[in-house]
């Protein structure tokens, strides 16, 4: 089943490198959506039905801290898996983080297959997955 | 943040290979007058203390990393492109070089776009790092402790 994935960065080349990284690594995507910061997520959440976010943190307008709580605040959307994908590397801010519902944490700079197995274990599909033709080779 | 420069080098060194497939030496020459095409800074702090890191580079390596980073030929990347991914490269080194000198509570700031005017500048080799691709100069890095007004 393809999951739609709503990329939150307020760097556009950001978000087209998570995009290829994503398309490359096999993992079943439907739609993918982005935002530039975490207002414009909920504006695309208000639209769209999302399966899974990767937000940055640092962002201006709404930042990750706020996408979550807003996030945390609604019922139909408290459930919804968000993996951050970020440069904090303050213990204190991703535990924050994490109590306030991410899934998961991967810090900038990342290798592809980081990406690719968080999201896997966030949609609960194994890591033994047979890997798509040429996902080795999963580059930028 | 003292002795800066070692934890700052391989900040760099991990960012550029990883994202940018690109590997840079240190150089120990320094050309101030080296014309840059764009510059990216972010802001570290901790209360009343602020550090700011400040990047500085040329047209050809911006470009060169751009083109890497989104998978790209270099004649197709644009302007926005470009300083994008230089305020990007801010933001990634700023927080790898924090996990690497963070001794408590230390935050990072959003990295912002620099209007250049002149050169690499950084006369100060105490605060400056030179940057260099293939043997050429292609920008500074510079660290400054900015002081607060409170």
């Amino acid at each position: 089943m393809p999951y739609n994935v709503l990329i939150v960065d307020d760097s556009r080349s950001m978000r087209n490198v998570i995009k290829k990284v994503i398309l490359a690594s096999g993992f079943q995507m439907g739609e993918c959506l982005e935002a530039g910061n975490g207002q414009e997520a909920l504006d695309v959440l208000e639209n769209h039905w999302i399966d899974i976010i990767l937000s940055d943190i640092h962002m201006p307008v709404m930042d990750g801290f706020g996408l979550l709580r807003a996030l945390k605040d609604k019922p139909d959307w408290s459930d919804l898996p968000v993996v951050l994908i970020t440069t904090e590397s303050n213990q204190d801010r991703i535990q924050e983080a994490m109590e306030l519902g991410a899934k998961g944490y991967i810090r900038k700079p990342f290798r592809p297959e980081d990406i690719r197995k968080y999201l896997r274990q966030v949609m609960g599909e194994t890591e033994d997955v047979e890997l798509a033709a040429g996902d080795e080779e999963c580059d930028f | 943040m003292s002795n800066w420069q070692p934890a700052m080098k391989n900040a760099i060194s991990e960012v550029l290979e990883t994202m940018f497939f690109v590997l840079v030496e240190f150089g120990a020459q320094h050309h101030p007058e080296l014309p840059c095409f764009c510059g990216s800074r972010i802001q570290l702090y901790r209360g009343s203390q602020s550090e700011e890191i400040t990047f500085r580079v040329t047209e050809p390596f911006v470009r060169m990393i751009t083109a890497n980073f989104l998978g790209k030929d270099e004649d197709e990347v644009d302007r926005e492109e470009m300083e994008d991914v230089a305020r990007e490269l801010a933001n990634m080194v700023g927080g790898n070089y924090m996990s690497r000198v963070d001794d408590g509570g230390w935050r990072l700031g959003i990295p912002q776009l620099l209007s250049l005017e002149g050169g690499a500048g950084g006369e100060d080799l105490a605060s400056c790092l030179p940057l260099a691709y293939l043997g050429e100069a292609v920008g500074t890095v510079e660290l400054r402790s900015v002081s607060s007004a409170g």
